[in-house]
């Protein structure tokens, strides 16, 4: 299968077994950033954006990809360097690991949620896990991003 | 295997017509299915580009329509669903995280047939029916015949389930309950959804009680509603609700308890539910 | 002050193991077994040569028959002749790429004639039971004896039982308890991975999802007959270890493979994998008893532990007696017996994990020492006051420290506790838990300082960044001592070979190791001659003993009806000395605390029939940011630390104390002792009817 998408804003194709996921296209080219945790859509490391909307590579198929507009950490880190800035400036990691996950849902919360209070902000990023950091700067990192916007 | 994406209806059931064929809403459980070879089908049919399948509309004023392809994030924020159905945005705002939300589609939640999860037991208290399309033609299906065990429902394979109707009865009071005694962020251990209408003297007219994760599907508690039709509701007929329901449930040990303490706890979170539904 | 690493970690740009591809890379997956105890009657691995892209497939016959291990050398590279638990390696795969040696791997069977197994410690203690191995004193490095218990891998006591006995017999008061914990895994987000290029004896090369290196390398060199000195262990980062990543894991195997198929091997463990094949904490059966006299004052104490090894000992803590589960490291106990059993079954084997021992043996102890105030009749608090150790006395294993700060970190615990409104109708319970631990003396490490342009510095360091900020705590110690600014320095990982030590970041070492290497920096930085790289190394025992303190207190509230407990707030307390990096210091005690919440209420392999149950992460539940509870800090200021630097430790700090501290608020809530992890809603609520 060929799969065809637009990927951190650029054309992107790429040949690969029908049933493969989103993940293993991403990072078979280039694209570590996203990261494989848990490989069952609890965890949250693999999170990119797919039509303004936060998807779990790991259990999206790449086929439903096809034609849409895919964006990953290394994009959208470079297209919103506040992103980036609230998580550095906060220190909302430790480990790392699951710190593309959370920057990328930091984004699509965002999108769907600019003016998310505390627990808004809690509860939205639940579904990205740390084992490191206790949240509590991954949810000040969060906060410092919307108030950015 | 291969993939195909079909455009309507009728290209999605003859490409279903094909030997170990599988449609796709969201594909939440077909990729966790395949990455653990628990299925191996020849063929994927992906439903997101088929217009008609999409869209959450008012089919007449008493009857709300959500296309098959609706996401639960579409559940979460339409207007209509929020207004009419304030249960199930809730229940669906409720439902994995954000990432499987904005995917995992309202077809996929009732054909899946887990029974943990939490619309069947909310679209069962709701009255809610399935419009199903095969190469025999149409028919629609209440869920109170839907759901016919784990992971079997009453479409088949070469079928789709084009859209769930759901009525919209003025007045009526709904509440769904999600119990999670363990992490927030995980199947209720118990669900028990209720959907009722009161009279103005406070007299149950008519009630549905749902309940999830105590049996191979998302059940009706037929006994328990009908104890409290016909009622204003005291504290003793709430209790012996809870119990019937907890005696009609059919609950199996696992890591999110056992059979004893779910059936306990549907006896509590029926009662504490009804409750909530009569205090508005 | 920020991390070093942080614009690259939030960008993506962070390379991890699993990250890394090689010219010419094949992919190895393997087989598990499905049995707990069984003997391999045969393999059929015909179907597996003949899936696409298959390179080659190899069992034990194909493979050294070396085993590895750290003290103890038991773990075969693939299984031969019996497999010893669900998930051991039966064969392995090469294939062209990750998904074609896996979907290969699957097609190997087996033919099994089962074995009588043995899940539990009592199980496996019992006379008769059946051997996990055969002949288990044979190894390298066993201690077990012929003629011992045919599980025992090891057994250590400490003190007189006899003693403790009659002490017992006439202590105005005394408790007696069983506690049991359940299995736990680290639950870092970063499967374990592995790279391994064999080019020559002369010349290996490994990319490990390990935070111990040097140690890796001698016993992957010893197991394939390779000179250690050749093995490069390339410099990674990390993914979260938490003490699971000290073990070669996967290396032995993926080394050997490639040094048969003459290709570079890669090897990525799906979750469902490291769950239920890695190396996670050990369950454990301990019984305390403690006597008191009239006042409440420990008169004598016994602690005995059967910690659950699994199925292979190699990675099981290894230092004898006393072991973390059966410490009392904070109170005067005049007569002190303890005894751990490490012991074979047939489950996953068991590793270290954060403070290896403390969380289950603090539970039974700081849970016993609430049973014992409620019989001496005087509060918890009180009851602990009385017998914390005070500077210029030994605890019950005559260890000296430089100073005890319990009595300051309990007071101040106690003033800072503000009393939450539990829900309505909910019942409300407060709870309080002592933990302490040494700072460990023993630095080994090395460092290469060199002076580039523009008056900055390059600072080379083999020790792995776990992701506890460790990087940045020495550039900030090396700012402060030579005079440079932050900004100025690099910190660069780099290989075992290019810097002669390191004992591995864990034991919560990292930072006092440091402090002692940049001490010695800073003297031979002032001493060199201009311009000049400069190596440095430590291996040496400072002598100092210090350590540091934790009070808990949890506030609990539990609906009566259904036995949910909401944690309201968890108070830590600790007794520290200087903190290089805040923010970097408060993760660990938030993200120990935490992991505290998870071995206390949540987290559980759900093992018991010797089958992982909770297999992947939808099962095998980690606190979420919604089920952590509010946390809130008290720090006890002006403690002694080592080095110039003046730090102690505290990684590993907050953990252990958790369960005890909701145990003992759920008692006070409910009246209810719960004496086996982890503490669920359900358990709560039969323990209310029980009442009833
Ligand atoms: C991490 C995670 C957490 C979850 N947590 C919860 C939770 O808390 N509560 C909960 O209720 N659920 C939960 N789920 C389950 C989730 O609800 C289902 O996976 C999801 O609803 C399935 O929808 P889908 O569109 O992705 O289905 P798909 O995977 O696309 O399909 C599921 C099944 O339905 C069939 N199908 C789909 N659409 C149609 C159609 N229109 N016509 C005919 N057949 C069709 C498919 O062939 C397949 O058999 C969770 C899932 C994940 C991965
Ligand atoms: S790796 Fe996809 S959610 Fe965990
Ligand atoms: S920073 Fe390590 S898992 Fe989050």
């Amino acid at each position: 299968m060929n799969v065809k998408m637009t990927l951190n804003g650029e054309p992107f194709s790429a040949e690969t077994p029908s049933d493969s996921l989103l993940v293993d296209v991403l990072r078979l080219n280039g694209f570590t950033g996203t990261k494989e945790g848990c490989g069952v859509g609890v965890c949250g490391a693999c999170t990119v954006i797919v039509n303004e909307v936060p998807v779990a590579s790991c259990i999206y198929l790449a086929a439903l990809a096809q034609g849409q507009d895919v964006w990953t950490v290394e994009g959208l880190t470079t297209k919103d360097p506040a992103l980036l800035d609230a998580f550095v400036e906060k220190e909302g990691m430790q480990c790392g690991i699951c710190t593309p996950g959370q920057v990328v849902s930091a984004y699509a919360l965002g999108i769907e949620n600019p003016k998310a209070s505390e627990s808004e902000i809690r509860e939205f990023m639940a579904g990205n896990l740390c084992r490191c950091t206790g949240y509590v700067t991954i949810t000040e990192s969060v906060r410092t991003y919307l108030a950015s916007k | 295997m291969l993939i195909s994406s079909p455009t309507s209806v009728e290209g999605a059931l003859e490409e279903l017509g094909n030997e170990n064929t599988l449609a796709v809403g969201g594909g939440t459980s077909i990729a966790l299915m395949l990455k653990n070879r628990l299925i191996e089908p020849d063929r994927l049919v992906l439903l997101n580009k088929v217009p008609t399948l999409s869209g959450i509309d008012e089919r007449t004023s008493a009857t709300v329509r959500i296309g098959a392809t609706s996401t639960l994030l579409e559940l979460m924020h339409s207007p209509l669903v929020n207004a009419a159905l304030p249960m199930l945005s809730f229940a669906s705002s409720r439902v994995g995280n954000p990432r499987v939300r904005s995917v995992a589609t309202i077809g996929g939640a009732i054909i899946h047939g887990d029974p943990r999860q939490d619309l069947p037991p909310v679209l069962l208290s709701l009255g809610a029916t399935a419009h199903i399309v095969g190469p025999s033609g149409e028919r629609d299906v209440p869920l109170s015949e839907f759901f016919l065990g784990f992971m079997e429902s009453a479409a088949g394979e070469d079928e789709l389930v084009t859209e769930v109707t759901v009525p919209r009865v003025a007045g009526q009071r709904t509440h769904y309950t999600r119990f999670t005694p363990g992490s927030e962020d995980d199947y209720p251990t118990v669900g028990v959804a209720i959907a009722m209408t009161l009279d103005s003297e406070g007299t149950v007219r008519d009630a549905r009680i749902a309940l999830g994760g105590v049996d191979s599907t998302a059940i009706l508690a037929t006994e328990a509603a009908a104890l409290l039709v016909g009622h204003r509701p005291s504290d003793e007929l709430i209790a012996a609700a809870g119990q019937s329901a907890a005696e009609g449930a059919n609950p199996s040990d696992d890591q999110r308890g056992s059979e004893s303490y779910k059936r306990a706890m549907v006896d509590v979170w029926t009662r504490r539910t009804i409750s909530a539904c009569l205090a508005g | 002050m920020s991390r070093v690493d942080a614009a690259l970690k939030a960008s993506g740009r962070s390379r991890y193991v699993a990250d890394f591809t090689l010219a010419n890379m094949a992919y190895a997956a393997v087989a598990r077994s499905e049995m707990a105890h069984a003997r391999i009657v045969s393999i059929d691995t015909s179907a597996a040569r003949g899936c696409p892209g298959v390179i080659a497939v190899f069992t034990a016959a194909d493979v050294t028959a070396t085993p590895y291990g750290r003290a103890l050398v038991d773990t075969p590279l693939l299984a031969r002749d019996k497999v010893r638990f669900v998930g051991e390696r039966v064969a392995a795969v090469v294939a062209a790429t990750r998904h074609e040696a896996e979907y290969a791997a699957a097609m190997i069977e087996v033919e099994y004639e089962p074995l009588d197994a043995v899940f539990t410690p009592s199980e496996a203690l019992a006379p008769g039971a059946p051997a996990v191995h055969e002949q288990p004193w044979a190894y390298q490095g066993a201690a077990a004896k012929e003629g011992d218990p045919i599980n025992l891998i090891h057994r250590g006591t400490h003190g007189s039982k006899e003693a403790v006995d009659a002490a017992l017999a006439s202590a105005a008061f005394v408790v007696d308890h069983h506690y049991t914990t359940q299995g736990v895994h680290q639950g870092y987000l970063e499967p374990q991975a592995c790279i391994a290029e064999y080019i020559s004896d002369e010349e290996v090369r490994i990319w490990l999802t390990t935070k111990a290196p040097y140690r890796v390398r001698e016993m992957v060199g010893k197991c394939l007959d390779i000179d250690p000195k050749k093995i490069e262990l390339e410099p990674i980062t990390l993914g979260g270890d938490f003490g699971g990543k000290g073990s070669p894991q996967d290396a032995p195997l993926c080394t050997e493979l490639s040094r048969k198929t003459g290709r570079p091997i890669k090897m990525t463990l799906r979750y469902s994998e490291d769950l239920t094949a890695a190396n996670p904490r050990h369950p454990a059966e301990i019984d305390v008893r403690i006597g008191a006299d009239e006042q409440g004052r420990i008169v004598a104490a016994s602690m005995v532990a059967n910690l659950n090894a699994g199925a292979y000992g190699a990675f099981t803590p290894s230092v004898p007696a006393p072991h973390g589960a059966v410490e009392i490291p904070s109170y005067r106990v005049p007569l002190f017996y303890s005894e751990a059993n490490r012991v074979y079954t047939n489950t996953v084997p068991r590793g270290n994990m954060r403070a290896p021992g403390a969380p289950q043996g603090t539970f039974a102890l700081e849970s016993a020492m609430d049973e014992l105030a409620l019989v001496v009749g005087i509060e918890p608090a009180e009851l602990r006051r009385r017998n914390l150790l005070v500077t210029g006395e030994a605890d019950a294993s005559h260890v000296h420290w430089i100073e005890h700060r319990g009595l300051e970190t309990l007071e101040a615990a106690l003033n800072a506790v503000v009393p939450i409104e539990p829900p309505e109708g909910w019942l409300y319970g407060r709870g309080i838990s002592v933990y302490s631990r040494p700072t460990t003396s023993m630095a080994s490490t090395s460092l290469r300082l060199t002076p580039v342009d523009d008056g900055c510095l390059r600072v080379e360091t083999p020790l792995v960044e776990t992701g506890t900020g460790s990087h940045t705590v020495l550039r900030q110690m090396l700012a402060d001592q030579l005079g440079f600014a932050p900004q100025n320095i690099e910190i660069v990982g780099v290989s075992t070979n290019d810097l002669p030590r390191d004992a591995g970041a864990g034991a919560s070492r990292v930072t006092a190791g440091f402090a002692a290497v940049v001490d010695v920096a800073a003297k031979a930085w002032m001493n060199r001659s201009r311009d000049e790289a400069i190596v440095v190394e430590v291996n040496e025992d400072s002598g100092v003993d210090v350590g540091s303190y934790t009070v808990q207190i949890a506030q609990v509230a539990v609906d009566p009806s259904t036995g949910q407990l909401k944690i309201l707030e968890l108070l830590n307390a600790v007794d520290v000395a200087a903190i290089i990096n805040p923010l970097a210091f408060q993760m660990q005690i938030d993200g120990g605390a935490t992991m505290g919440v998870g071995f206390a209420t949540l987290e559980n392999l759900d093992e018991a029939d010797g089958q992982v149950w909770a297999a992947n992460m939808g099962e095998y539940k980690l606190p979420s940011a919604r089920d952590v509870p509010r946390y809130k800090t008290v720090k006890v200021p002006g403690a002694i630390g080592l080095g110039t630097a003046n730090v102690k430790n505290i990684g590993e700090s907050t953990t252990p104390p958790v369960a005890a501290a909701i145990a003992n608020a759920v008692f006070d809530s409910t009246k209810c002792r719960i004496r086996d992890l982890p503490i669920t809603a359900e358990k709560i609520y039969q323990a209310l009817k029980g009442q009833q």
